[in-house]
């Protein structure tokens, strides 16, 4: 029963869905915007157990000072400051000059920035790295990453004998074999994808029911 | 040995498919985790996420006959928020010093600085996903990358349950037939026939 | 020899990290410029823009956050520069809900500049949840999906809203996308289906990924990343950063930042190439020995 009920709801449910892309009635889409609907609350209401989860985790940490307590509870703080911050604002909180909006401009914004920003230097440490020519595909990678960076770049335009050919190389590459190379990852992801769903809705896969 | 093992399963929404499959690959990974005796840190950033992947954890170690080991508060919600939600999982890594990392779903741009830091730990690395842009990333920064169906065959692969496997046979058949329509299209587009472009234009 | 050549592959990858700050501070400190040319597809996207007749009214979908912001907003406001400048209307909405605190003091300054007023000239229908629905739900009833704008009057009761009902009403529409919901969901939920004109700009990252739209033509143009955004600064104001008129005073901050790709990019291909200098000659003397 306990393993029954979930595979006949999934099964249910999943049908119900499909349906809509095949038939075209107004109600059948009513009823399909209304369990998606459904959905959405569902999650929202996880947020309140998400909230939960946080403090149950990170509250005790903080009360025993297990090693690095005081970042934990410096986030407890911004938490219950920010929450606090977006109640008393309520429908207006995102006007300027409130709490939550200086939070969001002088806190939020520059923090977001910032670990995006990290990513041009991850990015040079993780090329200096992996573009070694150990071998025959390392090479034709680390060839290509080259060609379309120097392409992109103004004084690559300018090397002679090459400059004028390497953003017409560089076009061909982005546009030929990495087209290519994406177009048959879709193809397959999109067929694994259908795959995965069908073996959920048929009961077929349970280990995310823990079968 | 007794290293944890974190998994994190994507940052994309339950009802996406690859953090569906990242799910159904989680209750093996944390079924094999248990039978070693160690531990699975699963860092979610969707809090419906959480409560799935808690459930399956828990499901794990119980048939692993270790329901002793299951600690609730291994599986955790980070934060909804992308950067901070990799701020918190770097966090873990750091502190917690998994011996592997999995991350499993779907990814943005904080894949390449979980990758990294991961890499700074000198931990083991295992990546699958299905975003194409971010497949890069972890096949510089990662040990092994699973790279878009993979990520939808491993839980097949790994049970070996033939109903499963049969699926990605019958996924193979499919994409013969899709090699063969642009074959054939391709030709009939080259003589001026659109048939199979019309075929398969969609809208009005 | 041997010992140096080693070193320098496994050297920490702080002197990496250090080496990438200079470069980036080195083109804001000394002023150095590059000079870049203008894509295609962005030159096809700026086309398109320049060819809409004054009075026609365009859907901005402008989907960023505040990461994503400094490749996004340059494009974005060059856009709307561009679009009030030929006396285009703007209806404009979000499926991100960290953006409309980026997006709205921006289109107010740069419609207040233009003497653009709102709900006749343009519109801000607010932030929708529910991506791909939410995209769907645009496709087939605008009014329905947002029954009021962001500023609570009703949608139908707008001006710029009148004869407009669904995304195919509007003369194009204009996807400025960091990720997910984004260009992607658009063209796969809407645009084939009802045959929109639309152009895009996205992320550098996801440029790759929307030029087989282009290349179909699902997509008109497509302005990738910041030098996407560089170059259409470059067709909207090819004079610079202008001196006078509504647009007087707009820094250009994707021209500005080109300077820093560019030797950024340099920085990681010199990295590489001696990088792999060092593994050769590493592996040669190996051999030997």
């Amino acid at each position: 029963m306990k393993r029954t009920v979930p595979l006949v709801v999934t099964f249910l449910v999943g049908m119900f869905m499909i349906g809509e892309f095949f038939i075209p009635h107004h109600l059948y889409r009513v009823w399909t915007a209304e369990f998606l609907v459904w959905g959405l609350i569902l999650a929202a209401a996880a947020f309140v157990l998400g909230l939960i989860n946080l403090i149950q985790v990170n509250l005790p940490k903080v009360l025993r000072k297990e090693p690095d307590w005081g970042y934990k509870l410096i986030m407890l703080l911004a938490l219950a400051g920010t929450l606090v911050a977006g109640f008393a604002g309520g429908q207006d909180r995102q006007t300027p000059g409130t709490v939550y909006q200086w939070i969001f401009d002088y806190v939020f914004v520059p923090l977001n920035a910032t670990m995006f920003a990290l990513l041009a230097f991850y990015i040079a440490s993780a090329a200096f790295r992996a573009f070694r020519a150990r071998n025959l595909d390392a090479t034709v990678l680390l060839a290509a990453a080259i060609l379309v960076m120097l392409a992109r770049v103004p004084i690559g335009e300018s090397l002679p004998f090459i400059g004028d050919y390497l953003p017409r190389l560089m076009n061909w590459i982005m546009d030929v074999p990495n087209i290519a190379a994406r177009r048959a990852i879709f193809i397959g992801a999109a067929l694994g994808a259908v795959a995965t769903g069908l073996r959920v809705i048929l009961g077929l896969e349970r280990s995310h029911l823990g079968d | 040995m007794g290293k944890p093992v974190l998994y994190v399963p994507g940052i994309d929404e339950l009802q996406d498919i690859q953090t569906i499959a990242s799910m159904l690959i989680l209750g093996q990974v944390a079924k094999t985790v248990a039978e070693y005796q160690s531990e699975i840190i699963v860092s979610c950033c969707i809090p419906i996420v959480r409560e799935v992947a808690d459930e399956v954890v828990k499901a794990g170690f119980y048939q692993a006959g270790h329901p002793d080991a299951y600690h609730p508060g291994n599986t955790r919600f980070i934060s909804s928020e992308q950067f901070a939600f990799c701020a918190g999982t770097n966090g873990i890594m750091l502190r917690e010093k998994p011996a592997t990392n999995i991350y499993l779903g779907r990814f943005f741009a904080e894949s390449l600085i979980l990758a990294e830091t991961g890499y700074i730990n000198r931990s083991i690395q295992i990546a699958g996903t299905a975003e194409a842009t971010q497949l890069p990333f972890f096949v510089a920064a990662c040990d092994y990358t699973l790279i878009g169906e993979e990520l939808f065959a491993v839980s097949a692969y790994l049970s070996r349950d033939p109903r499963l496997v049969s699926s990605l046979k019958a996924s193979d058949y499919v994409k013969v037939f899709c090699v063969a329509c642009v074959l054939l299209g391709t030709a009939l587009a080259s003589i001026g026939n659109p048939i199979m472009i019309d075929l398969f234009t969609i809208g009005e | 020899m041997l010992d140096l050549l080693i070193k320098f592959q496994d050297m920490d990858r702080r002197w990496v990290f250090l080496g990438m700050g200079f470069a980036i501070l080195l083109p804001m400190l000394a002023n150095i410029t590059f000079g870049f040319e203008v894509d295609e597809r962005v030159q096809a996207l700026y086309d398109e823009v320049e060819a809409l007749p004054a009075g026609s009214t365009v859907l901005l979908s402008a989907d960023f956050d505040p990461a994503s912001r400094p490749e996004l907003d340059p494009f974005f406001r060059a856009h709307l520069h561009h679009l009030f400048r030929k006396d285009v209307k703007v209806v404009m909405v979000t499926l991100w809900e960290f953006a409309p605190p980026l997006i709205l003091p921006t289109t107010e300054e740069i419609a207040g500049k233009h003497g653009k007023e709102y709900g006749t000239d343009w519109a801000f229908l607010g932030y929708k949840p529910g991506k791909e629905l939410a995209i769907k739900a645009i496709g087939e009833n605008i009014p329905k999906t947002f029954p009021k704008d962001s500023r609570g009057n009703v949608t139908t009761a707008l001006p710029v809203m009148q004869g407009m009902k669904q995304a195919k009403d509007f003369a194009m529409l204009m996807s400025v996308s960091a990720g997910f919901p984004g260009t992607r969901e658009y063209v796969l939920q809407i645009q084939g289906q009802y045959n929109l004109k639309m152009g895009s700009s996205c992320t550098a990252v996801s440029a790759p990924d929307y030029i087989p739209f282009y290349k179909a033509g699902q997509l008109f143009g497509l302005a990738g990343g910041m030098p996407g955004s560089a170059q259409y600064e470059k067709l909207v104001f090819p004079d610079g950063p202008p001196t006078s008129g509504p647009a007087k005073g707009e820094r250009l901050l994707a021209t500005q930042a080109i300077n820093v790709l560019n030797l950024g990019h340099l920085f990681i291909i010199a990295l590489i190439v001696l990088g792999n200098i060092a593994f050769f000659i590493t592996r040669r003397i190996e051999d030997q020995g």
